[in-house]
């Protein structure tokens, strides 16, 4: 059993990441564990959204993410 | 060397000097110290060590030894065999088992002490019987800095590291290794398994299996570079070179293959990070998770 990771503290609910996200035209579900920000898209959005990883990793880091990742 | 001498080389070939100098008084460090047990891995720093200890001393006067463990892959101890037979090293094997220590595997910030205490434990009695002088390691200048709880049981072991005393660092090893022809020199580094669980997770040989299972696989389908599987429970964090992760995600053929082949490993969620690898991401996610498994 693998419980959830407890919420990291100084990082922003996942609802402000993914209204932020959303202002740079990235619809994303944002879940967060931890300090890690998973990012949940469309298979069909994903290349659009590597293709800009530094924007998205700029605007979670701003959020108080420390990791970004996106699922696969 | 001093300041000065090194203040008036700011020409391209600075470091190449640097290092040149240091490689000389390595080998003296090798000469005054008559024969060496190298803990030996086969990445870049023990490689080294072993080329300039054969350098300076007679075969019979240097060993390796790999402790080998389950926090290690399976394909390092095959790269370490093949590197000590190009080298010529005399090479001998012995398991350690600091899964069995209940301090290690309850995973804590300074797990490597743990780690290296059982290595160095059953290395140093080897050197004894064996009548080598000193026993060594690969650590480098750079290795001073940053986290490294592992130095603790090296110093209580009285194990040396000839490449820090003497300022070697990653660049200049890489460099001098190209120099020597080591196949070892343009190695990515291997740090153990268990550094891809964060802190207060507990180390399991099922774990330490699963995430080398899934970077065995990953590399099975073209994944080249730096790569880590960071295990978060059921999810695994693929870390990927930067400059590849756009490669990767952009088509779907090879995100498919990339998921299957964690998947494949026993892991029930894939999840690819954006920043790509950085040594020790974890470390700053200390303290953010916890875990109930007891080992």
């Amino acid at each position: 059993m693998n419980p959830p990771l407890r919420n990291h503290g100084s990082a922003a609910p996942p609802s402000a990441l993914e209204n932020a996200l959303r202002g740079a035209a990235f619809d994303t579900i944002v879940e967060v564990t931890g300090g890690l920000a998973i990012l949940r898209v469309d298979a069909c959005n994903v290349e659009q959204l590597a293709g800009r990883r530094v924007e998205v990793v700029e605007l979670a880091m701003a959020h108080g993410f420390t990791h970004v990742a996106i699922e696969i | 060397m001093s300041t000065e001498y090194v203040s008036v080389m700011k020409g391209d070939h600075s470091m190449e000097l640097v290092a040149a100098t240091r490689e000389r008084q390595l080998l003296d460090w090798f000469e005054q110290a008559g024969s060496v047990l190298i803990g030996f891995s086969g990445g870049v720093d023990s490689s080294y060590v072993a080329a300039t200890a054969l350098a300076a001393l007679p075969r019979h006067s240097v060993l390796g030894v790999i402790g080998t463990s389950a926090s290690y892959p399976e394909v390092q101890w095959k790269r370490a065999r093949a590197v000590a037979g190009d080298l010529g090293l005399p090479l001998l094997e012995v398991p350690t088992d600091e899964l069995a220590n209940s301090q290690y595997a309850a995973n804590p910030v300074n797990r490597c002490y743990y780690c290296k205490s059982e290595l160095w434990s059953r290395l140093v009695p080897i050197a004894c019987e064996r009548g080598l002088a000193v026993v060594v390691d690969g650590t480098n200048a750079d290795d001073a800095t940053g986290h490294r709880p592992g130095r603790k049981a090296a110093v209580e072991y009285d194990v040396r590291s000839p490449l820090a005393e003497i300022g070697l660092s990653k660049e200049e090893i890489r460099h001098l290794s190209r120099l020597r022809g080591l196949a070892t020199s343009d190695l990515p580094s291997s740090p153990c398994l268990a550094s891809r669980i964060p802190y207060a997770t507990a180390v399991t040989s099922d774990r330490l299996q699963r995430i080398g299972s899934a970077e065995d696989a990953l590399r099975a389908i073209g994944v080249t570079g730096d790569l880590r599987v960071r295990y978060h429970g059921d999810t695994a964090r693929v870390e990927l070179e930067a400059g590849t992760i756009v490669t990767w995600l952009a088509s779907e053929n090879r995100r498919l293959a990339l998921r299957a082949a964690v998947l494949a490993s026993g892991f029930s969620r894939v999840v690819v990070d954006l920043r790509g690898f950085r040594s020790g991401s974890l470390n700053v996610l200390a303290g953010a998770v916890q875990d109930s498994v007891t080992p």
